[in-house]
């Protein structure tokens, strides 16, 4: 399922001009999510207020404080969620792993749901000492911790295999959900909600200063995941051959794994859970311009932040002035165009 | 004469204008509210016209629910709010996000967020507090005199009571599962105001579900439960083992009662607890000339 050369473009010409159109539409959905909202904002107020400093007005408050952290926040959460997923797609060398194999999801669904449910009773302070930053630090310590404690486990002896990373994943994911379960029997009826909503994920109201950290990590991620494309594709072709073509197999799945980690733990603690977008973005990438890491994990960040972006916007103004949970839009967008996208491709197969 | 009636038209526009910039108080005209019994409080001030947004939990009364929706208390979000033009943000204990909540203060807007959870004894408080920060203070006290019948039946009531029923509350059958009222909820609080015993506040904290065995041997006198808008559940209570050989289904003494009127910590609860208190307790009379003044379900809202 993942050959070299799949695609239904092919030449790398017509790659180079999908990456540059990816980036071009970056720009036009991040001027629509500037532009668009529940306070009515016109072009020419957005474009002055954007590039002059003067005035103190509610609509300046608006596109710096509340518009701009938020389509930042997507761009890179949408980027990293997209990276994320094409790499792990490829250490699996199967198109149906995403980043919650690996224990990040139930990991930070741990920690958020402990410092929900015990952070001013049991863990005394946390909550009241760290305030809102509290359910953020908690679910990126406990995706670390369940991440951790999942690559020990399948590591033994300096052997990192596949196959015991997905069996110690199911099993340790087993684990934390049986926890999770005991923490949500015991909440009280506003933290039972307060959990349910962060499982759905959102966007809202964070601010430069909140999303600093996460930022620089997920940025670095990025980076750190766009240098692995030339030993992915050489995985590719399978574990041995990797090795004899000079691949540090064991050290390149070490490398994706820490990436993954840092870079989704640190989305998931600011947004809560944001299914799908890792999933379906590189399976989308792929079907258009093929397995070739060097275009793909570039092309998975654009169309991960495209998706994202897109999917927050709707959010945010489809029941004005109430929002919708981002996880429920990412889901209603990407499942059909991805059955539209899979049919076309078997199509052109038979063909 | 038509250039006549133009001027006094002209005349009767500037008049009307000059009047409404005299009149223009610094008090708020256009205030979002996230929780249900602060948009009771403002309807029953009678200054309803005021409210611009309301979040999903304003139900009652019925009007309430036509108003601009900004979505779940714990769930607003800044530019919903904001698109509204606000100039008071009234919030609910448990107004959130956090972050939202933050993010919207930043903006200028104007907010009060009531500090504590709601309790019985607070309702008269928060009246104050609302009708304060409305600048209809006077309404308010008229308000507050209002409920201090409720407060004199209710005691009036109480010291004819000699035995306390054991009560349980069931807010849901889920899955056929009753989800009961412990410790520290409002119908424990509510329950005992009226002068009985939450006999599953000895077991938990907080709404859990009960097991069926834990509920046969808790064998409650009355049994509460809520009618979701005038929904009876009554015979769905009386059918599962749990209750099936209690005392207050063999007396028939399941109990339905609109949840939103007696726990939302409103004006009207103060009544829904003297109400509750003359079901516990049918021998006891109440005080002569007092009457049930506010509507008991959130159908017939329009009475308030």
């Amino acid at each position: 399922m993942l050959a070299l050369n799949q695609s239904l473009l092919s030449p790398d010409v017509a790659r180079k001009w999908m990456l540059l159109g990816l980036a071009v539409a970056v720009l036009g959905v991040s001027f629509l999510a500037l532009a668009i909202g529940g306070v009515d904002i016109s072009l020419e107020r957005l474009v002055t207020i954007l590039f002059s400093s003067q005035t103190n007005s509610l609509e300046q408050a608006v596109i710096w404080q509340i518009r701009l952290p938020r389509l930042v926040l997507a761009l890179v959460v949408g980027a990293g969620l997209g990276a994320c997923g094409a790499a792990m797609q490829a250490i699996f060398r199967n198109p149906l792993a995403d980043p919650g194999l690996i224990g990040i999801s139930s990991g930070a669904a741990l920690g958020a749901i402990s410092t929900i449910v015990l952070g001013s009773t049991l863990l005394s302070d946390f909550s009241a000492y760290y305030g809102i930053y509290a359910v953020p630090i908690g679910a990126f310590l406990g995706c670390l911790a369940i991440c951790s404690i999942i690559y020990r486990l399948s590591s033994q002896g300096n052997r990192f295999t596949i196959v015991s990373l997905l069996l110690a994943g199911i099993a340790v994911n087993a684990i934390v959900g049986a926890v999770i379960g005991i923490l949500t029997l015991i909440s009280s009826d506003e933290q039972l909600r307060d959990l349910t909503f962060w499982s759905m994920g959102s966007l809202a109201g964070n601010s430069f200063m909140m999303m600093l950290p996460s930022l620089v990590l997920m940025l670095a991620c990025c980076i750190g995941f766009s240098r692995l494309a030339q030993p992915l594709n050489l995985y590719l072709l399978g574990e041995q051959q990797a090795k004899h073509l000079g691949v540090n197999v064991v050290s390149l799945k070490k490398q994706v794994f820490v990436f993954t980690a840092l870079c989704t733990g640190a989305a998931v603690a600011l947004t809560g859970i944001i299914g799908f977008v890792g999933f379906i973005v590189p399976h989308i990438v792929r079907l258009l311009i093929g397995p070739d890491h060097r275009y793909l994990l570039p092309a998975s960040m654009l169309g991960g932040a495209i998706l994202l972006c897109l999917a927050d916007l709707m959010a945010r103004t489809l029941i004005l002035p109430s929002e919708l949970p981002i996880g429920l839009i990412t889901s209603a967008l990407g499942g059909p165009f991805f059955l539209i996208m899979l049919l076309k491709t078997y199509r052109i197969k038979e063909l | 004469m038509k250039v006549q009636i133009r001027h006094l038209f002209t005349i009767a526009v500037l008049l009307l204008t000059s009047m409404q910039s005299v009149k223009a108080d610094p008090a708020p005209q256009r205030v979002v509210v996230a929780g249900g019994s602060i948009t009771e409080i403002i309807y029953a001030l009678g200054e309803q016209q005021r409210i611009a947004g309301v979040d999903s939990t304003s139900i009652f009364p019925l009007a309430a629910t036509k108003k601009p929706q900004i979505g779940y208390v714990r769930k607003i979000n800044v530019e919903g709010v904001l698109s509204l033009n606000p100039d008071l943000l009234l919030g609910e204990a448990d107004t959130g996000p956090e972050k939202v909540v933050k993010q919207l203060q930043q903006t200028g807007l104007n907010s009060h967020i009531f500090s504590d959870n709601d309790n019985l004894a607070g309702v008269e408080e928060k009246i104050a507090k609302v009708a304060e920060l409305l600048g209809v203070s006077e309404k308010g006290q008229t308000l507050i005199e209002t409920i201090q019948a409720d407060r004199q039946a209710l005691s009036h009531v109480l010291k004819q009571v000699e035995h306390q029923p054991k009560v349980l509350f069931v807010l849901s059958l889920r899955g056929g599962q009753p989800i009961v009222a412990g410790k520290g909820t409002s119908a424990d609080e509510v329950i005992t105001a009226a002068g009985g015993i939450n006999i599953a506040a000895n077991h938990f904290n907080n709404w859990k579900p009960l097991s069926t065995e834990a509920a046969i041997a808790m064998n409650p006198d009355v049994i509460i439960s809520m009618g979701r808008h005038g929904e009876d559940s009554t015979p769905d209570l009386s059918q599962v083992p749990h209750f099936q050989f209690s005392n207050a289904v063999k007396n028939d003494q399941v109990i339905v009662l609109d949840g939103v009127y007696l726990l939302s910590m409103s004006p009207r609860t103060p009544q829904a607890v003297v109400e509750l208190a003359t079901l516990l307790h049918p021998e006891a009379q109440l005080p002569s000339g007092y009457g049930f003044r506010f509507a008991s379900s959130s159908k017939a809202s329009e009475s308030l």
